[in-house]
């Protein structure tokens, strides 16, 4: 039990600390102050507890796939303000500051209700029986404590680039995690019937299990399944292409604007 | 980067619980194996325990054995007839007669089953147990281990922070001593011991300041050695020039220019060598008891010719203050001060000096009722060389740009404050200077 309560932990927290660790880095390139990162924290898991309170009665909408459909929203919605964050800082217009930050902030908000909510729903189930609770925090705690490890040396591998190269990483970075939000929105939909289900494409487990610690490092960053769909692929393809599109029209776009 | 001390212990702690909870974790996975192991070999001597214990061949279903609720024990005759079995137990075989050990769901639970073939009376013995109480067992044993390393990562990230704190101790000294320098204090840091990482940082920042203090001494030693050389030749061109007005008649402009022209570097060449002396360094005499109020009457009356030539009201106000000071500097303070105000205050014009005591020391107010300058002006004129022209005057005034740097200097070497304002005359200039009451230089 406690491996279990480690892997699920540790995937969900990563997932977090990969968004929160790449805005912090790019608060710290550029200068800007970090204070709003914590606030967005703080209410992501405050949405969080909310959306885990609320799940009982989410999970029972549209016919069962409640839970499943809401998970594809706040996806789809981390994945919009990632290309969002993208326009911008790739754009490099005068916009306000705040709106930046905005996008930053509501990314993260998303990011972390959605995990937080699953790790709280996850050990709520745990409740009644504290036979195993013992375990399951105890797993949970592991998850928690080399996630957020993780996530804190992603920042400082980060800040220790020159300013220039640290942007791109973190824009190459935001592109696969987007990819990753776009997949992850993919599995739900299937899950929910929305998509049909295929075959598996391939089968990776033999490499690079989905339960290792590689494993669950690779799917916070790519959202990484052994055995995907074509579904998944397309997807998970076309979102990464928008992304680099989107860039690309930006730079374009202010390079028109340079020479009018 | 914030905090170095913060840096550290992130990443230090960070690196501690990847590499202490990945080893965990492996080892956790193989203790489960070999409790698992254990427990197994438990079930194979249960089974032979029971083999040799229960010697009873008539089948006696009814006579159920109680037993615990994670456990059951089933006896099976060698053509699959049930002879006995605990209370626990299914009617059923969950498993085939082979010896060895299976997985089997019974009850609602998963159960690890072990068959053993009885040789003496050939018969089977299946030995059950719940595998999930297994798990917690094992788990329960493997966890105690784990719990400590919980409470030694926060006594290890305690510990860390006190470390680096006693680590980076030089380092904060060093600020500590290079924050409390005076801006005129170039003398050497002296840090004893020092760690070799830091050894090279202060003699860097040591030589630093002895280049500093060599070009400060050049500069000052040059300035006043070239003032002190110029004001015998100046001295003879005045005089020589005296001579030649008096031969000639002094009726022309030119003349006036050329006067004018040698009395404002005659003035210059004063004024840099009184720079040079007011300098902190320069000063070696000890700080006497003065009355402000009483230095000022005098200066006035000193200097009362000039106010008289312009017609000007000069008016001083207070009482007899007394502050510990450098009479030679606060002379020329003094003179400085009143001669801007004379300057710039129109003909006709108030010049008024309040002297008086305050909470903290004692204050000088000199306020003219000049043309002023405008507040983003009042740190640049204290620059040495630096003259403020209104654009909307035509007023060509002499001076050469060093009275108020002077005038700093000696607060500065009075420890005193500054400060420019509007004077209340609603055009004009207003010095206010705060002297503390004793000090020590």
């Amino acid at each position: 039990m406690l491996l279990n309560s480690v892997i699920l932990v540790l995937r969900e927290v990563l997932e977090a600390a990969m968004v929160v660790s790449l805005f912090m880095a790019f608060t710290t390139v550029s200068q800007q102050s970090r204070y709003f990162l914590l606030k967005a924290i703080l209410l992501g898991l405050v949405a969080g507890a909310t959306y885990a309170y609320f799940l009982p009665e989410i999970s029972n909408w549209l016919e069962g796939i409640g839970q499943e459909i809401t998970n594809t929203i706040i996806h789809l919605g981390i994945y919009l303000f990632l290309t969002g964050f993208l326009w911008l800082i790739s754009s490099n217009i005068l916009l306000p500051n705040r709106l930046v930050k905005a996008v930053m902030m509501a990314a993260i908000i998303l990011a972390i209700s959605r995990e937080s909510a699953e790790i709280m729903l996850y050990i709520s189930g745990f409740r009644s029986d504290h036979f195993l609770m013992r375990s399951v925090l105890s797993g949970s705690l592991i998850g928690l404590a080399i996630g957020v490890s993780c996530g804190i040396f992603l920042y400082h591998l980060m800040i220790a680039l020159k300013p220039a190269a640290a942007t791109k990483f973190i824009c190459v970075l935001v592109v696969i995690v987007g990819g990753s939000m776009m997949s992850q929105a993919t599995q739900f939909l299937i899950q929910a019937d929305w998509l049909p289900s295929t075959e598996p494409v391939w089968d990776s487990s033999h490499i690079i299990s989905e339960h290792s610690l590689p494993g669950q490092l690779l799917y916070a960053l790519m959202a990484y399944e052994a055995t995907p769909t074509w579904s998944q692929i397309v997807v998970y393809l076309t979102s990464l292409a928008l992304m680099i599109l989107v860039i690309a029209s930006a730079r374009f776009l202010q390079d028109q604007s340079k020479y009018d | 980067m914030k905090s170095i001390r913060l840096y550290l212990l992130l990443i230090l702690v960070a690196t501690l619980i990847l590499v202490m909870f990945v080893s965990l974790l492996k080892g956790y996975q193989s203790s489960i194996e070999t409790a698992q192991g254990l427990f197994d070999e438990r079930l194979i001597n249960t089974a032979e325990l029971i083999a040799s214990a229960h010697v009873d061949q008539t089948t006696s279903d009814s006579a159920q054995r109680p037993t615990s609720d994670y456990l059951f024990f089933q006896i099976w005759d060698a053509n699959g007839q049930l002879l006995t079995r605990s209370d626990t137990a299914p009617h059923i075989a969950l498993s085939r007669f082979e010896k060895g050990f299976y997985d089997v769901n019974f009850n609602g639970f998963r159960w690890h089953n072990y068959v053993y073939p009885d040789p003496q009376f050939q018969r089977w013995i299946v030995v059950g147990e719940r595998s999930d109480v297994r798990s917690s067992m094992a788990e329960d044993i493997v966890l105690a281990t784990i719990f400590p390393a919980f409470f030694g990562i926060v006594i290890a990230a305690i510990l860390i922070w006190w470390l680096i704190g006693t680590g980076l101790k030089p380092l904060k000294n060093l600020s500590r001593q290079l924050a409390s320098k005076q801006a005129d204090d170039l003398r050497p840091i002296e840090m004893a011991p020092l760690p070799s990482e830091m050894s090279q940082l202060v003699k860097i920042i040591n030589q630093l300041f002895w280049r500093l203090d060599q070009s400060f001494q050049r500069e000052q030693r040059f300035a006043a050695d070239a003032a002190h050389e110029l004001r015998t030749p100046i001295s003879a061109l005045q005089i020589h020039l005296h001579n030649l007005r008096q031969t000639y008649g002094d009726n022309t402009e030119d003349w006036q220019l050329m006067q004018a022209a040698v009395d404002r570097m005659g003035h210059l060449v004063n004024q840099i060598l009184m720079l040079y002396r007011t300098a902190p360094e320069q000063i070696a005499a000890k700080d006497e008891s003065i009355d402000l109020y009483k230095l000022t009457s005098d200066v006035i009356a000193r200097d009362y010719q000039q106010f008289d030539k312009r017609q000007q009201h000069i008016e001083l106000i207070g009482d007899s203050v007394i502050i510990q000071g450098h009479m030679f500097a606060l002379e020329t303070l003094l003179q400085n001060l009143l001669n801007n105000a004379s300057k710039y205050a129109p003909t006709n014009g108030h010049i008024v000096i309040h002297v008086h005591q305050t909470e903290k020391g004692v204050r000088l107010t000199v306020e003219d009722d000049g043309p002023g300058i405008p507040p983003d002006q009042y740190e640049r004129i204290f620059d040495r060389f630096y003259r403020y022209q209104n654009e909307n005057s035509d007023l060509q005034l002499p001076g050469c740009g060093l009275g108020l740097a002077i005038v700093r200097h000696i607060i500065d070497m009075h420890h005193a404050d500054i400060k420019l304002t509007q004077s209340t005359f609603g055009s004009g200039l207003k010095v206010v200077i705060d002297f503390p009451v004793a000090f020590n230089t």
